[in-house]
């Protein structure tokens, strides 16, 4: 079942034309990954999907409804959530805080504490370091926190923009399991990554942007076999991502 | 001597606070700098003027309705003419400018040029170490604090108030959150502009009412946020009570002159050497 | 209709009775005032305006000023000058080239020397409340002054204070500029020359309102006296009150200016009780009153007491213009001042031309002390 449809998509950014025509389905409870080189529209395609670009063409449906013309807020309620490239956590504010703001929507106090508890629950880290102003955090720490920001809002579905930027290698291998607990736990997610290998080994579908419009998609099983897409879109295969993934 | 200076100085520095605390936030949070806030601290005292000096009503109340003028008219102008100069630096400065002057105008023309009375609610004094302190500046000094402890609170513990720290912080992200971004500039601009109104109101009795005298608040607030760092809120407060016992040392023990050109040279030395203030965030 | 062709039919129509009217009538005499119409110094300027304003009106009302068999409207044309040289140039330059002026008043004394010079030049016949000496001297020849400036009046006035009054510690508080600066320095010669101990010379900024810290330096100067020179009326009920409140039990002396009734206003009656001021016109008087009346009127509050020696003085100047038989020659006009002179003030006795170069135009003043809220005239200052 398809939760997340994008159709026809295109953007436009200053004068540029930043997506031509995009067409992806999200299945329920999936993982897909969006690869492709830097400028080559990723986060821009998870901006136009929650709503921080206008679109100029096509059309974004949740659940088989048009949300392309609905504000931020409204496809927040249909549990539409971004966790921005570079954490972008609130720097001045406590860990806990930064929490609270990613549960801005949830008014009720109780759902609020049931959700804190269940976030503490998947990251002890976070909860240790709740009273820490987050700047004071490493970037691991922070890339923590920033998931567990845009996981308190319980998304429906989860856009992590470059989750592994500038992050240690442990801190790599730890996002990714984390990626794979969050999908158990029920929680459909786009991952953006530069780490092609990574995301390839965490996602179940993976499409491969190139300036714009979509080059290819397909099961992340079949990109990992296939030695053609590999030298094609992925840069080679002796050019091995950080962290020693290759097992 | 120096118990009098400082009970001078501090008296004088908690309206400071107040005053830069609405104009650091407006700053921090819409990254405009609005010259129009000395002219809702004027719009806060003619309501006293108004409501207290003439019509006879409580204190208090004619204080609050003052600050919730100011706070009303605050959020009206904020809609129709600084919302669209959010983050647009140059253009917001000169349409507080215009706001600025047209507010005075507005003043001189309904209130006359004439610099009118209001009646102190408050009279006596009571003493300290050697020190005087009048009773209506003191309890403009306690109406200060408990402003400043709400405010505080505000900021802290309210959703509201998260929401308008996290706006400031990173309004894209905030955005994400799903912040409203205009009902928090309004909520701002509406609080700074309370803020502003309430130490108008408080100060009305205690110095003249006239169409004018919001500039020299204003004046103030200004050197106060850049000492203390534009857009930083603990940066008003030290910087607010550092400007009044700076003032309130050298006018005493050398001329008003002097503490004047003190607090500028203490502007362009603080400018020179920390260009954010001396508690304001350094460049991101 | 559309709204342009609204508004070129309005034109055409104000223009075609502004030519009608032009034709019927001589050209008007258009007379200028500079003075501070705003802040603090607004209740000296606006009584100057009106003062002018209500003679050209009664002027007018008489038909206008009669020149060589010819009606002339008087017009009166007041600037604001803030109070601030630049401002008064700037006003000047508008009365010069573009209204046509060739008279104006002036009442600040930063205004008035930044003039000086300008009016000499161009001809014009400046006519000033400043009390400033430097205002006037051996090259001015198209500057009076229409009262008693204080080196005229403070020698008497001052000794009705030593006679009258038993303390003898001063603190002499003036605004830091030229009117401050020049009163200070003679106030501190006057007082020390009746054996007063002059202890502390103080001079605030125009602007302030906290004073404070300042009443504190004086407190310490152990002072019975506080003279508060040529602060504007409000500001002096200021200070008086916030020395009140700090505990200040002496007295209050204010030789410059004018406005009791502002610093009652301003400190309450509690605080001003007993202050001792100079006065230029007598409140109870019934030229005064009409004057009052009239102002109030126009403005809606109780006048300064300058507007006696403005409207004494626009008086004095249309009778000059009158008498020289030509509106547009100030030297001629200047000259007939001497002649018109004396006539009768407004208050009644009269005006008479004498002091620095004879051209300064005197007029009655009074020392008045205040008491429960009302100022009382105890004595003329001869």
């Amino acid at each position: 079942m398809t939760l997340l449809e994008v159709s026809n998509l295109s953007v436009h950014c200053g004068g540029m034309q930043a997506l031509r025509g995009i067409s992806l389905a999200v299945p329920v409870d999936s993982v897909l990954a969006v690869i492709g080189a830097n400028g080559a529209g990723k986060s821009t395609l998870l901006r136009a999907i929650v709503g921080l670009v206008r679109h100029s063409d096509g059309a974004i449906r949740m659940d088989g409804e048009d949300v392309s013309s609905l504000t931020i807020q409204e496809r927040l309620a249909r549990g539409i959530v971004l966790c921005p490239e570079g954490r972008r956590l609130f720097p001045d504010l406590t860990v806990y805080e930064n929490i609270c703001m990613g549960a801005y929507r949830i008014r009720d106090r109780a759902l609020f504490r049931q959700q804190l508890e269940v976030i503490y629950g998947i990251f002890p880290r976070v909860a240790e370091r709740s009273r820490q102003v987050a700047s004071s955090l490493s970037g691991g720490e922070q890339q923590m926190v920033a998931i567990a920001r845009a996981l308190v809002s319980r998304p429906r579905i989860l856009m992590l923009d470059e989750p592994t930027l500038g992050l240690a290698p442990k801190m790599v291998l730890e996002v990714a399991k984390l990626v794979t607990t969050i999908k158990q736990q029920g929680t459909t997610i786009i991952i953006v990554e530069q780490n092609s290998k990574l995301a390839l080994r965490i996602s179940d579908y993976a499409c491969v942007l190139k300036t714009g419009s979509l080059a290819l998609e397909g099961p992340s099983a079949d990109f990992l076999e296939n030695d053609k897409v590999r030298e094609a879109y992925l840069g080679g295969s002796n050019s091995e991502p950080p962290g020693g993934l290759v097992t | 001597m120096v118990y009098q200076m400082l009970m001078n100085g501090a008296l004088a520095g908690l309206i400071y606070v107040i005053m830069a605390l609405g104009f650091t936030m407006i700053f921090g949070i819409m990254r405009i700098v609005n010259f129009a806030h000395g002219e809702f601290y004027m719009i806060g005292a003619f309501v006293v003027l108004l409501l207290f000096g003439s019509l006879g009503l409580p204190f208090f109340a004619a204080v609050l309705a003052g600050g919730v003028a100011a706070a009303v008219l605050g959020m009206v102008l904020e809609r129709l003419l600084f919302r669209r100069l959010v983050h647009d630096e140059m253009p917001g400065m000169i349409m507080s400018l215009a706001v600025a002057i047209i507010l005075k105008s507005l003043g001189l023309i309904t209130f006359g040029p004439a610099e009118h009375t209001v009646p102190r609610p408050f009279t006596g004094t009571w003493q300290a170490f050697g020190a005087v302190a009048p009773w209506d500046r003191t309890v403009v000094a306690i109406c200060a604090l408990i402003i400043l402890a709400i405010f505080y609170l505000f900021l802290k513990h309210s959703r509201l108030g998260l929401a308008m720290k996290a706006v400031a912080q990173d309004p894209e992200t905030a955005s994400l959150m799903g912040v409203k971004s205009g009902q928090i500039y309004r909520a701002a601009f509406g609080v700074a502009c309370l803020l502003a109104g309430l130490a108008g109101a408080l100060m009305a009795p205690i110095y003249n009412v006239g169409p004018y005298m919001g500039e020299m608040p204003m004046l103030k607030a200004f050197v106060v946020v850049i000492l203390g760092g534009l857009g930083s809120i603990l940066g008003a407060v030290v910087g607010g009570l550092l400007l009044g016992l700076s003032e309130a040392f050298l006018s005493t023990l050398l001329s008003p002159l002097a503490a004047l050109i003190a607090s500028f040279a203490m502007v362009l030395i603080v400018v020179i050497v920390r260009p954010n203030g001396l508690l304001g965030r350094t460049a991101r | 209709m559309n709204i342009r062709k609204l508004a070129v039919q309005l034109l055409v129509g104000i223009s075609l009775t502004g030519l009608s009217i032009a034709g019927t009538l001589a050209e008007p005499i258009k007379i200028g005032v500079i003075a501070p119409l705003t802040g603090a110094g607004a209740q000296w300027g606006m009584a100057a305006a009106e003062g002018v304003k209500i003679l050209a009106a009664e002027t007018n009302a008489n038909g206008g000023l009669d020149i060589g068999g010819e009606k002339h409207q008087v017009e009166v044309i007041a600037y604001d000058d803030k109070y601030q040289a630049a401002d008064a140039v700037a006003a000047y330059n508008r009365l010069l080239n573009i209204d046509g002026a060739k008279y104006v008043f002036l009442v600040a004394s930063a205004s008035t020397l930044a003039l000086k010079q300008n009016l000499e030049g161009d001809a014009v016949l400046g006519l000033t409340a400043s009390v400033t000496d430097k205002a006037i001297d051996e090259g001015s020849n198209f500057m009076y002054r229409m009262l008693r400036p204080p080196v005229d009046y403070m020698p008497p006035f001052l000794d009705w204070v030593r006679d009258n009054v038993k303390e003898r510690r001063v603190a002499i508080v003036n605004p830091n500029d030229e009117t401050g600066w020049s009163q200070a320095q003679l106030t501190e010669r006057l007082y020390k020359e009746r054996g007063f101990e002059v202890l502390g010379i103080e001079l605030y900024e125009r602007a302030q309102q906290d004073f404070a810290p300042m009443v504190t330096k004086i407190q310490g100067l152990n002072v019975d006296i506080v003279e508060l020179g040529s602060t504007s009326p409000a500001t002096a009920g200021l200070i008086v009150r916030q020395a009140r409140d700090l505990g200040y039990p002496g007295l209050f002396i204010k030789v410059g200016g004018t406005g009791a009734e502002a610093i009652v206003a301003g400190a309450g009656n509690e605080a001003a009780e007993g202050l001792v001021n100079v006065i230029f016109a007598d409140r109870q008087n019934e030229g005064f009153r009409n004057l009052a009346t009239e102002y109030e009127k126009a403005v809606g509050q109780q006048p300064n007491e300058y507007i006696v020696n403005f409207y004494d003085a626009a008086n004095v100047l249309v009778q000059a213009i009158q008498k020289a038989g030509d509106a547009d020659d100030a030297a001629k006009v200047a000259a007939a001042i001497n002649d018109v002179l004396p006539i009768k003030s407004v208050q009644g006795g009269d005006l008479t031309l004498r002091g620095a170069g004879n051209r300064e135009i005197m007029a009655p003043v009074y020392v008045g002390i205040i008491k429960g809220g009302q100022v009382a005239v105890v004595a003329e200052v001869k």
